[in-house]
């Protein structure tokens, strides 16, 4: 209980010390969120196109298929206030020597590197998606009562779990490769597959993101948890089970990797 | 001429020192052709025609579109902004160099490179999709094509170069960054062709430099444009790409009158 304390508090100070750089560069902020709000609108526009010439995407209508955008969305920028920053710095600590400083302090080094950084530019991009969710929440008549928020507050700890694992795996592999510029893209490419409903993917596609990288189902269960919907036992099974054995993959091949370090960079 | 091949050597050597990330840039440029595929053929399932484009021509776009933005994008603004905050930019001032052709031939250089790699990747997977790939290319057309894809490559190059110019004004240029793609992206028919989009908004862009980057190529490509638009539309690039020109040229020479040898 003691150390969970140190470590809410040392991550405060983070979050304190970058929200206090960050409001140093405001037109830097704006910028960025103007950025994000444009790639949000970009994607409603696209939804809006196909639509609109009366198709559809999946088996969703255009209502659903907005909330399930929404959900994407405020999953993606949750994701990129706490990790954006932290994996885009991965290089400096491992192609560039840097991390010897961080295994020198008495703070778990995967924490360190994981949560050091935090973009207040993408809590900010959390409010358009999440203007959406609450509209559309309201136009296909949701009841927020408190056990359906529970439930879809639960699994979207999974899915956050899920996707930072992942996006941490993936940057692993400069233990390996040394030099290769933007790696943190690898794993934002493969997550934007989620942006649109899961079930266009058929066949190998679709194991591939059920067993393989695991985040076929992060959108999905916890919007149908939202709405009612019945959700099948396997796919909370493979949800949770992804979240816990993608951490668990996380923290091995982690300390697989410090193995490997030289520090000379 | 000597110096300026030179800077295209510097490239090519720079390039083949990277062949690991040629190969990632390749995956981040393939994987959403393979989404946009999965996406559009579920769409049309449904429907034979969006926006006047059938599931083929629809596959053909995202795939040329891809291979043309290997062509024509660079992405030199974060290097030319770090030129300039570490002071890495003493060495093209105190040199008979120019920097904007240096930059330039560099660029050039690592394209060249890139698309000997990639190049054979998209032949194959256009044989794998040749089922869905339309192919019809006259010479005229490929001529045409030829020539908007370098202009194009000229004019994405300033517009990446006055972004990172604007390192002389502003210490984090990297949002600027990505508020250009974005606008790139849905200005240049990267994301979807812009005939989907409203006529008032299609006709608004055509005289941006953006639409000529993927939409008039691919216009070109399907013969949906008469010769007499080719051409004016070949006179607009090379218009931006004087007023481009302009803006980096008057950007570097009040920027370098401020700019300390020390960095920013």
């Amino acid at each position: 209980m003691k150390t969970l304390i140190r470590y809410i508090k040392l991550y405060l100070h983070f979050v304190s010390n970058c929200t206090t750089r960050e409001l140093l560069f405001r037109t830097h902020l704006i910028l960025s969120f103007s950025a994000r709000l444009m790639l949000f609108g970009l994607y409603i526009m696209m939804y809006d196109i196909i639509y609109k010439n009366a198709a559809s995407i999946g088996s969703l209508n255009y209502d659903q298929a907005l909330l399930y955008l929404s959900i994407f969305f405020l999953v993606d920028t949750i994701g990129f206030t706490f990790f954006i920053k932290n994996f885009s710095t991965f290089p400096e600590y491992i192609s560039e020597g840097k991390l010897d400083i961080v295994l020198t302090k008495p703070v778990d080094s995967q924490f360190f590197v994981s949560m050091r950084y935090f973009s207040l530019t993408s809590l900010f991009s959390t409010l358009p998606p999440l203007g959406l969710f609450i509209r559309q929440v309201s136009r296909l008549h949701i009841s927020l009562d408190p056990y359906h928020l529970l439930i879809f507050g639960l699994f979207l700890v999974c899915t956050l779990i899920v996707y930072y694992s992942i996006w941490f795996i993936t940057n692993l592999i400069l233990f390996w490769v040394h030099r290769i510029d933007a790696l943190h893209e690898f794993f934002v490419t493969i997550w934007r597959f989620m942006q649109f409903p899961p079930d266009i993917f058929q066949n190998v596609i679709r194991l591939f993101f059920l067993f393989i990288v695991p985040i076929l189902l992060t959108i999905e269960v916890p919007m149908q948890a939202l709405t009612g919907s019945t959700i099948k036992i396997s796919h909370i099974f493979l949800l949770v089970g992804a979240s816990v054995l993608s951490l668990l993959i996380s923290r091995i091949l982690w300390k697989m990797g410090l193995r490997r370090y030289q520090s000379t960079g | 001429m000597n110096k300026f091949k030179a800077y295209i050597k510097i490239g090519v050597i720079d390039a083949l020192e990277m062949r690991f990330q040629l190969v990632y840039w390749l995956y981040v440029n393939m994987a959403p052709i393979i989404l946009m595929a999965y996406l559009w053929s579920n769409v049309y399932s449904k429907k034979d025609s969006i926006g006047g484009f059938s599931l083929n021509m629809m596959v053909t776009y995202y795939i040329l579109t891809r291979l043309f933005n290997r062509i024509v994008s660079t992405y030199s603004e974060e290097r030319i902004a770090k030129d300039i905050k570490d002071g890495q930019l003493n060495q093209f001032i105190t040199r008979p160099i120019s920097y904007l052709s240096f930059k330039f031939g560099e660029r050039i250089g690592i394209r060249i490179i890139n698309l000997a790699i990639v190049i054979p990747i998209y032949i194959v997977m256009i044989f794998f999709l040749k089922k869905y790939f339309i192919w019809q290319m006259s010479l005229w057309n490929f001529l045409i094509i030829g020539v908007n894809l370098f202009l194009s490559l000229t004019s994405f190059f300033l517009l990446a170069f006055i972004i990172g110019l604007m390192a002389f004004y502003m210490i984090e240029t990297h949002s600027l960054n990505g508020l250009k793609e974005q606008i790139t992206g849905l200005m240049s028919g990267y994301i979807f062709p812009l005939s989907l989009l409203p006529p008032e908004l299609q006709n608004a862009f055509k005289y941006l430099p953006f639409a000529y980057y993927y939409n008039f190529p691919m216009q070109v490509y399907f013969n949906q444009l008469s010769m007499h638009e080719m051409l004016l539309g070949l006179a607009i690039q090379c218009i931006w790409i004087v007023i481009l020109y302009g803006i980096c040229h008057l950007m570097w020479k009040d920027g370098t009158k401020n700019y300390e040898a020390t960095g920013i």
